[in-house]
């Protein structure tokens, strides 16, 4: 754990904004380098590669995780930058934000009208209302990515407190699970993809199964926790909680998953005992869907990491929940046979 | 158990602000023989003064009760009226008030007297003062006049007008019984102050008058516990409330750290009390002259500015416990 | 000294309305070196004496800048959250997401201002900031871990460092009004190389926030004989009109029926002495500032404000131009040096008419 701890550190607090994932893309080339050959950068800037000592021959499994995260990008202004979003932004998270410019990363705020001026406007801005101030006129080009700054913490129990964990988490248990995987070896040719643009539609993911052509996918992704306190009258029972273990994901805002890979995935985690939660809610920008639409359907399973807050800045995760996530993709993997894609 | 009989003499008795001095001579009867000193003061306080030396404390309960005040007469036997504190609206009508002399009202509501749906405005009750002769009544315009309701009893539950904060000055004569005698090692000022409800008025001229060192309010608080209620964490039958902040006051920490500790070493049962909306006299005891450090003891209450204002008498009980703790050792934040 | 190491320890400090001390320890260590003695007041603001250099008794100008941010304080528990009310005014629109510190009896905990997901909420309510009473804290604990370590009362704060921006500017949580409490350590750092008569009373007060009774109670017992008060006002950005104060463009002074006018004169003459660029604050009534509760302490006390151009008020990045707080510091401190036995008549309200031609 100690290990996953602080790469998921390094990955949360790197950046990634969609469609300039080169930090994040370089740290885990450097995190993964050991144990993957072919690797490449493909035309979408996906990092793919080929897990060492894999069985030519034996089932070619894709293993998925997204890189990039929701920010904005600079489209002029003088002494305060307008903006662009890139991927759905929450607006609520946006107000009085720090944020980090261009490669140099410019420190910036987010303006935000004094309460004194604006007592009673409780609307939520347009995202194009966003201005940045840098301090001062030389602060950016046009063009320039620009990411929300999280609050990296370790809180209480195995809970820790930063951004962009919806990819990142995925990534920190992507590259677990290839330490694994490398450490003791499956009868299975096991592609990996860490994947641009997952935060505008899943581009990425798309082109990476192009060329990798997988007989069978596992993504992994982070899923929104719901086990908060509800509206007056709200009964319902949280579906997402944290700590509750791997999300499997039962509908898609695209699609549905693999029936096959579902029940296998949920009898599998029940027969080893590994916590496991059903999200039945219809997700957004899951990469899931585009890859089952390629290659005329490849099998694809969407594992998904729970995390609280995770259109802000400031995520919950839980350690033990990325353990299980990896304990679970790695069972799922060292059980699977053709048989199960056949049936 | 904290004395239920002066408790119901306590509220029964009438006292709308500014109009106390049936409730001062209730309470002078009651604590006559247990002060040290005593005195009126010209905000119309009632100013009871136990040992001498040490630090200075000021403890406030007020006397004063929400009430209305005639501002015009109708038809005969009908006047129209504004408010003296905080009335509910959307508790009056039907509610029965009582003038100085004993005169009794009924609050009305314009129109068919039957099935009104929506809340009214002030305009638009009045006080039905009609004797059935043809003057209607001996009510004047400027007349104060109380709410008024029976005292009840259920099981520890203790229902009734005015125990805001006829309870606090039940808790700080239940106080001075238990002091009396004892060698205290602070000069304690019981203070049954006058016009809290319209704005501490009393309580910030006896502050400038004792000028103390520290002050102590005693007076009700709201409760959480109630079906779909979940706007604080204070319930009833919970302890002594230790208040924490309101809306118009931050208790000093240290005031409220010696009220906790005092509470545990003397197993006294407390909670802690985060309100939002209303203050009490701590408030501007805390603001007088180079400011007064000053807390508050806080006895639960549901239904705070009704008729059926309940408290528990195991709160109450432990409100009592907590003031004598604090005041029979030095007084040291 | 390092004003911006210094504004960052004060910003960093987690001093809500009423729980100060935190920030008047850092505040002391700084003052304790310029000044003759220190005493903290009943009501917990840091008092600091520098002695003039005139004989006893010596006339008294109180220096007064608020130390208090704007907080929260739990209110009670829903679960493993926790429900909060503000304590000073916070902006429940600009939180939403921030990271929190929770001070307990046994040390601070970290944790996130939690909202329902998008998912969760009506359509009206994905349209607008949540209230104050819908948001919460979150600590990642379990409910059970909270109910032992968390306590109804116990104050919340923002979690934020002081951050740098371009130009000598800063980004940061309470620059409300830790700025101006960094405006009197230029001051009293200033007057060590500056005769004074008159004696300084430094004042960093409490709760300002929440009503200026730190320095109502503070004008109260010192009863000075002049008095500055020192706060943010607004700089220039969309949504705000003015009057505003351009960041950089030095510490604006206050006009109008909250201050004495012959004493805003001799502030104004003292920054056109120095070439300081000192704009006028038109502020026709309430001032809402501890000027306000100053001004009508015990006879009255003349009494200025200046204040330092911040955007962004009442939010986690406030923005002030360190520069504005260097220059009002050394007007400040070259006000007070040229203060002397006559000043206080010098202000009187109505100058004795010119004396005639003939008489003279």
């Amino acid at each position: 754990m100690p290990t996953l701890r602080e790469n998921l550190k390094r990955l949360s607090e790197a950046i990634g904004v969609s469609g300039e994932e080169r930090e994040v893309r370089q740290l885990l080339r450097e995190l993964t380098q050991d144990h993957l050959e072919d690797v490449a950068v493909d035309v979408m800037g996906n990092l793919t590669g080929r897990l060492k000592g894999g069985q030519a021959g034996g089932l070619r499994v894709l293993l998925g995780a997204p890189m990039d995260e929701v920010g904005l990008m600079v489209s002029g202004g003088e002494t305060f930058l307008n903006v662009l979003p890139v991927g759905r932004l929450d607006m609520r998270y946006v107000a009085a934000a720090r944020v980090l410019i261009g490669a140099q990363k410019t420190a910036g705020v987010v303006l935000f009208v004094p309460i004194h001026k604006s007592y009673g406007q409780n609307s939520l801005p347009e995202p194009k209302s966003i201005l940045v101030d840098t301090g001062g006129k030389n602060g950016a080009k046009v063009g320039e990515r620009i990411a929300f700054v999280g609050n990296y913490a370790e809180l209480g129990g195995d809970v820790v407190r930063g951004k962009a964990f919806q990819g990142r988490a995925a990534c920190a248990v992507l590259v677990a699970l290839i330490e694994s995987l490398a450490a003791a070896p499956l009868p299975l040719d096991i592609y990996v993809a860490f994947t641009a643009q997952a935060r505008i539609y899943g581009r990425g993911a798309t082109v990476a199964a192009n060329r990798l052509k997988p007989q069978v996918a596992f993504l992994l992704d982070g899923s929104e926790c719901d086990d908060l306190p509800r509206a007056e009258g709200d009964t319902q029972a949280p579906m997402v909680r944290l700590g509750g273990g791997a999300v499997l994901r039962a509908a898609e805002e695209m699609g549905i998953p693999d029936q096959r890979l579902f029940a296998y995935a949920r009898s599998l985690a029940e027969a080893r005992g590994l916590p496991y939660q059903i999200d039945f809610s219809e997700a957004y920008g899951t990469e899931n869907a585009n890859i089952s639409l390629t290659q005329a359907g490849v099998p694809t399973l969407s594992l998904s990491i729970p995390v609280r807050y995770m259109s802000s800045p400031n995520g919950l995760v839980s350690l033990t929940d990325l353990e299980n996530t990896q304990r679970l993709l790695r069972e799922l993997l060292a059980a699977l046979t053709p048989s199960i894609l056949e049936s | 158990m904290a004395d239920k009989a002066l408790i119901q003499a306590l509220v029964e008795a009438w006292g709308p602000s500014g109009h106390e001095h049936k409730v001062r001579a209730l309470i002078e009867g009651y604590v006559r023989d247990l002060a040290d000193e005593l005195r009126v003061d010209n905000g119309g306080n009632l100013i009871c003064r136990m040992g001498s030396g040490g630090k200075k404390i000021m403890i406030a309960a007020h006397m004063d009760e929400i009430g209305l005040v005639i501002t015009a007469l109708d038809k005969p036997g009908f006047a129209r009226f504004s408010m003296t504190g905080g009335l509910i609206l959307l508790t009056l009508i039907g509610n029965r008030v009582r003038f100085a002399d004993d005169t009794i009202g009924t609050i009305g509501v314009e129109g068919s007297a039957l099935l009104p749906t929506e809340l009214p405005t002030l305009k638009q009750l009045f006080i039905d003062f009609s004797t059935g002769g043809e003057n209607g009544g001996s009510v004047r315009v400027g007349d104060h006049a109380a709410l008024t309701r029976e005292f009840a009893v259920r099981g520890d539950r203790l229902i009734a007008k005015s125990m805001d904060d006829r309870i606090g000055c039940a808790v700080a004569i239940e106080a001075m019984r238990a002091l009396k005698g004892k060698n205290l090692p602070n000069e304690v000022y019981f203070t049954f102050t006058t016009q809290e409800e319209v704005g501490f008025r009393g309580a910030r001229v006896a502050a400038n008058s004792i000028a103390p060192d520290y002050g102590i309010a005693l007076d009700v608080t709201a409760t959480g516990d109630t079906p779909k209620n979940n706007s604080m964490a204070v319930r009833l039958g919970g302890g002594a409330a230790i208040k924490v902040i309101d809306s118009g006051q931050i208790v000093p920490p240290a005031i409220k750290e010696l009220m906790i500790r005092r509470a545990e070493a003397a197993g006294v049962r407390y909670q802690l009390e985060v309100l939002s909306g209303g203050s009490t006299d701590a408030a501007a005891i805390q603001t007088a002259l180079s400011g007064i450090p000053s807390g508050v003891i806080s006895i639960p209450c549901r239904y705070v500015h009704t008729t059926s204002e309940t408290v528990d008498i195991n709160d109450v009980q432990a409100c009592i416990d907590l003031l004598v703790a604090l005041l029979e050792q030095p007084f040291e934040p | 000294m390092d004003i911006k190491a210094h504004l960052k320890a004060l910003c960093e400090a987690h001093a809500p309305s009423g729980y100060e001390s935190a920030v008047r320890e850092v505040i002391l260590a700084a003052w304790q070196p310029l000044t003759d003695a220190q005493e903290v007041s009943r009501m917990g603001s840091l008092v600091a004496y520098k002695h003039g250099g005139g004989a006893p008794p010596r006339r008294k100008i109180m220096l007064c800048a608020h130390m208090d941010e704007i907080g929260m304080i739990v209110s009670h528990f829903e679960g493993a959250f926790l429900r909060v009310r503000s304590l000073g005014g916070i902006d429940s629109r600009a939180i939403v997401g921030k990271p929190v510190l929770v001070h307990t009896r046994e040390g601070a905990l970290s944790g996130v201002v939690g909202a329902r997901p998008l998912s969760l909420l009506s359509e009206a309510e994905q349209e607008r900031y949540p209230a104050l009473n819908e948001l919460y804290v979150d600590l990642g604990l379990s409910a059970e871990e909270v109910g032992r370590r968390v306590r109804v009362g116990d104050i919340v704060t923002l979690d934020l460092p002081l951050i740098a921006l371009q130009e000598r500017r800063v980004a940061g949580k309470a620059l409300d009004n830790r700025a101006c409490v960094a405006v009197v350590t230029v001051c009293l750092e200033a007057l060590q190389r500056l005769k004074h008569t008159w004696d300084v009373l430094a004042v960093a007060s409490v709760q300002e926030e929440v009503g200026l009774h730190g320095a109502r109670a503070e004008a109260h017992r010192l009863n000075p004989d002049l008095a500055i008060a020192l706060d943010v006002t607004f700089a220039p950005q969309p949504g705000v009109p003015s009057p505003a104060f351009e960041l950089g463009g030095g510490a604006p002074l206050a006009l109008g029926a909250n201050f004495h006018p012959a004493l805003f004169e001799a502030l104004k003459k003292t920054a056109e002495r120095l070439e300081l660029p000192a704009p006028i604050e038109p502020t026709p009534m309430a001032s809402g500032t501890d000027a306000w509760a100053i001004q009508i302490s015990r006879d009255g006390i003349p009494t200025a404000l200046l204040g330092i151009p911040t955007r962004n008020m009442h939010t986690s990045v406030e923005t002030v131009d360190l520069r504005d707080i260097e220059r009002c510091g050394r007007l400040v401190a070259e006000f007070i040096a040229s203060l002397d036995e006559d000043f206080l008549a010098q202000i009187s309200w109505d100058q004795p008419e010119p004396s005639k031609k003939e008489d003279a």
